[in-house]
């Protein structure tokens, strides 16, 4: 048990320090010439207007629905995938239904427009 | 100390730092963001305590899905409105007050401890008690499953046909959910909007 | 799979409201060319559903676990038993709930017709509401429990605020979530310390445990049950409209569309009896002497606030709501009158369930009459109701005949429940709380006479507004419940047997106590 945390805490390391790494490297690298042009935000080459927190619009409320109503299943589905082997065959079954009424809610809220861009 | 409850003040120490950062920032949005690293951190404190599967899902529901409802909210009235709004005031106090009482009375059961020969949770020994939790009857766990990890979570949720209906009931309460989000929230034109303001009375044959 | 046969037909019901909630749901999507049938196809699933509950009723009495564990890896005789228990109790609750919906349904098809685009929502989470209520009257673990009046929940506050373009509709709406969103974590966190005590969810499992404090997981935490059983009774108080958990209710019965608020004051009504008694009556009566005090003070304030509170109402959906928290204060002084023997040997369980029954039709007939004023005249408010003698003399007659039986007097349907419920409470040592009904059913006569004298001798001042034209579905829907009134009314021998049936299946240890 201990030992696969030791793993995760491994790689956690390892994760955060190769990037570090690369930063530390380019900084050392690079030439230093600062200037006004180099510190404003880099958008598609365009100036960018105004604040960037803006008042979203509420349709997009409708996206982070279905965003929690896919992350929620996921929590379902884990357990489900590592226990899976000894289940027996209606827990597939169950699975498929459950699956499939959210199926019908993603054709609903799609047939409804609810993902269109506005 | 251990190197074991060396990592865990570490970690206590950052949520309580990132605590305060989520309540003491005057943005919003970094509010949230603090709370994420709150929430990030839980996790981590429940995979101390070997609860994988808790572990999990604090960062796949907190971490993921609420965190995104929040900011939505927070985005949704705007993020300038909401900080710096009216102060506090007598609310203050009441908060005030109510932390002092939720820390004595913490401390009071860290210090007292449960009463003896009662604290099943914590003793070791009433640990495979426990993970018979939810599956009594079964003789033994096949598998060999750990308490706490996502497979014995798997295996008490499906090995049995007990947990149809409260398992197929929560996709038809999400599905309720998405009804009541393209009923209620959708507005303007377009789209779900298309069906919006109402018709006149007798309208439509039926 | 051994399960699976049992499934079919002990839980079809539920199983037919499901594939019909889909299909309504997504009707649109497969259908062309015959646009809004979404109302016909709701009253078609539920029809079925209520068709196959009585098929089940009489080929099948008797209790049947559905859902049991009893895996390949189960010891004789551990089997836990079922998370849904199909009984007479689960059925009679089942045809209650379909009948009331039917009705709505009916009675507020035209009504719905004009107000909201979303034909298929609606008629979806009517159906969705059902079933939670169907799920409500049969579980037997306190997953299945909270899940279904979550679910239940969740539904009515989409359903409150269904005419998003009305603001008054949004603010109950939102006011109903927010009071439920608390009362529901406090049931959630009282059902976590059940399991923490007990180890499981099962109510089977934790009745032998409030019986038997060795049997608990956990040792010398027994205690902690009753403050735990409390928090569950304030979640289904809230659903039940009980007061102190009724503040949402008068805002969201003005604000909801007027079927929905029929429906609210029917459905979530009985289905949190049906709760209540599976728990407390039938599982949990070892702990009477405990949760007894409690439930008779939420009976006072819910009779005397519910009735005094009414007399003060301009709005007649809002007076609805008042008068419908005295009489789930009047429900709840069955619940209390534990051992009470009344009418024909009832006892009191027998009484609630009668009671309940009666109130069903009784208050969906009077909405009826709400649903077709407001679609004349456009209000609810008590002028609305100003000369309806003349515009609608059917209308007019079956609501003062509604309200009557609402008052409880002889020979309709409402006054054979009081007397069984007060008989009840006599009989099992709840005096004073009868006498406290007896009164404040006296104080109802005001406010139900306000609605009658409007009607009688109101003289309207802009002339005569012409007569009203009642759709075919009201017609039915107030001839049904008008029919019923006075069946039950004069003839309530069958309905008594019927629920002394039906509580002797839930309670058969009361039976054998209730006899001192």
């Amino acid at each position: 048990m201990v030992d696969n945390w030791g793993f995760i805490a491994v790689l956690t390391l390892v994760a955060f320090t190769v990037p570090l790494i690369g930063l530390a490297l380019s900084w050392l690298l690079r030439p230093h010439r600062p200037g006004p042009i180099k510190q404003t935000t880099y958008e598609c080459g365009l100036e960018t207007i105004g604040d960037s927190w803006v008042q979203f619009k509420v349709q997009y409320y409708l996206y982070a629905l279905i965003f929690v109503l896919f992350d929620v299943e996921t929590v379902f589905l884990y357990p489900w995938a590592v226990a899976f082997l000894g289940l027996p065959l209606f827990a597939l079954v169950e699975m498929v239904i459950f699956l499939g009424i959210l199926a019908i809610g993603l054709i609903y809220a799609w047939r409804k427009g609810a993902l269109e861009w506005v | 100390m251990n190197p074991e409850m060396a990592f865990f003040y570490a970690v206590a120490l950052l949520m309580i730092a990132t605590a305060f950062g989520m309540v003491l920032a005057r943005d919003m949005v970094h509010g949230v963001l603090f709370m994420v690293g709150n929430f990030v951190l839980t996790a981590v404190l429940y995979l101390l305590l070997n609860a994988p599967f808790i572990a999990a899902v604090q960062l796949i529901v907190y971490a993921g899905a609420i965190m995104v409802l929040f900011l939505f909210v927070v985005m949704l009235l705007g993020a300038q409105d909401l900080s710096l709004s009216e102060p506090a005031g007598g609310r203050r106090i009441i908060g005030v007050a109510a932390v002092l009482i939720l820390g004595s009375l913490l401390t009071f059961v860290v210090k007292e401890g449960l009463p003896a020969g009662t604290a099943a949770g914590l003793a070791e020994e009433r640990l495979p008690t426990l993970a018979a939790f939810g599956r009594e009857g079964v003789e033994d766990p096949q598998s060999g499953a750990a308490f706490g990890s996502p497979q014995m979570v798997g295996e008490a949720l499906y090995r049995e046909p007990y947990h149809i209906v409260p398992f197929e009931l929560v996709s038809l309460l999400l599905l309720v959910a998405m009804m009541g989000a393209v009923v209620i929230a959708s507005f303007g034109k377009g789209g779900v909007a298309a069906a919006g303001p109402e018709q006149r009375p007798g309208e439509d044959s039926a | 799979m051994p399960h699976i046969p049992s499934i079919l037909t002990h839980f079809s019901p539920e199983l037919i409201l499901v594939v019909g909630m889909l299909l309504v749901l997504t009707y649109d999507l497969w259908v062309r060319g015959r646009e809004g049938l979404q109302a016909n196809l709701a009253i078609i699933t539920t029809v079925l559903a209520l068709v196959a509950t009585l098929v089940l009723w009489v080929t099948m009495p008797g209790s049947h676990p559905v859902f049991e564990a009893c895996g390949p890896g189960a010891k004789a005789g551990t089997c836990r038993p079922g998370a849904f228990i199909s009984d007479d109790f689960t059925h009679f609750f089942r045809v209650l709930g379909l009948l009331g919906t039917l009705l709505v349904l009916i009675s507020g098809q035209t009504y719905m017709r004009g107000r909201t685009a979303f034909k298929g929502e609606f008629y979806a989470l009517v159906l969705s509401a059902v079933l939670a209520m169907n799920l409500m009257a049969g579980a037997n673990d306190l997953i299945v429990i909270a899940l279904a009046i979550e679910f239940l929940s969740i539904t009515s506050y989409i359903l409150t605020a269904f005419l998003r373009h009305d603001g008054l509709s949004i603010e109950g709406g939102l006011k109903y979530f927010l009071y439920g969103s608390i009362t529901s974590a406090a049931m959630l966190f009282g059902m976590s310390y059940l399991l923490g005590i007990g180890g499981s969810t099962s109510v089977p499992a934790l009745a032998a445990i409030a019986r038997n404090p060795e049997l608990a997981q956990v040792q010398g935490y027994a205690n902690i049950m009753l403050p735990a059983l409390a928090l569950v009774l304030a979640g289904i108080a809230f659903k039940i409209a009980l007061v102190p958990f009724h503040q949402w209710s008068p805002d969201a019965y003005q604000a909801a569309p007027t079927p929905v608020t029929a429906f609210l004051s029917v459905g979530p009504k009985a289905a949190g009896f049906a709760v209540l008694i599976r728990l407390f009556v039938g599982s949990f009566s070892s702990l009477s002497a405990s949760w007894l005090g409690t439930m008779g003070l939420l009976c006072l304030l819910s009779m005397v606030v519910g009735n005094v509170a009414a007399l003060t109402q301009g709005n007649v959906k809002r007076m609805m709501a008042y008068s419908s928290i005295a009489q789930a204060g009047y429900m709840l002084l069955g619940v209390v009158s534990l051992g009470g023997k009344t009418l024909m040997g009832l006892d009191s369980v027998g009484a609630v369930l009668f009671f309940i029954l009666t109130y069903v039709f009784t208050n969906l007939g009077a909405f009826a009459v709400i649903i077709a004023v407001e679609q004349a005249t456009g209000s609810a408010e008590l002028g609305a109701y100003r000369g309806l003698m003349r515009r609608s003399p059917l209308l007019a007659v079956s609501l003062v005949v509604f309200f009557l039986s609402l008052v409880g007097v002889p020979p309709l349907a409402g006054f054979v429940a009081k007397f069984a419920v007060f008989g009840a409470a006599v009989t099992g040592g709840q005096v004073p709380l009868a006498v406290v009904g007896v009164l404040t059913g006296v104080v109802s006569v005001v406010y139900y006479f306000g609605v009658v004298r409007e009607m009688f001798f109101g003289a309207s001042e802009e002339g005569q507004p012409g007569p009203i034209r009642v759709g075919m579905g009201t017609t039915f829907v107030v001839l049904v419940a008008l029919l019923m009134t006075l069946v039950v009314g004069l003839w309530p021998e069958p309905f008594i047997t019927l629920a002394n049936n039906v509580a002797h299946s839930i309670a058969p240890a009361l039976q054998a106590a209730g006899g001192h």
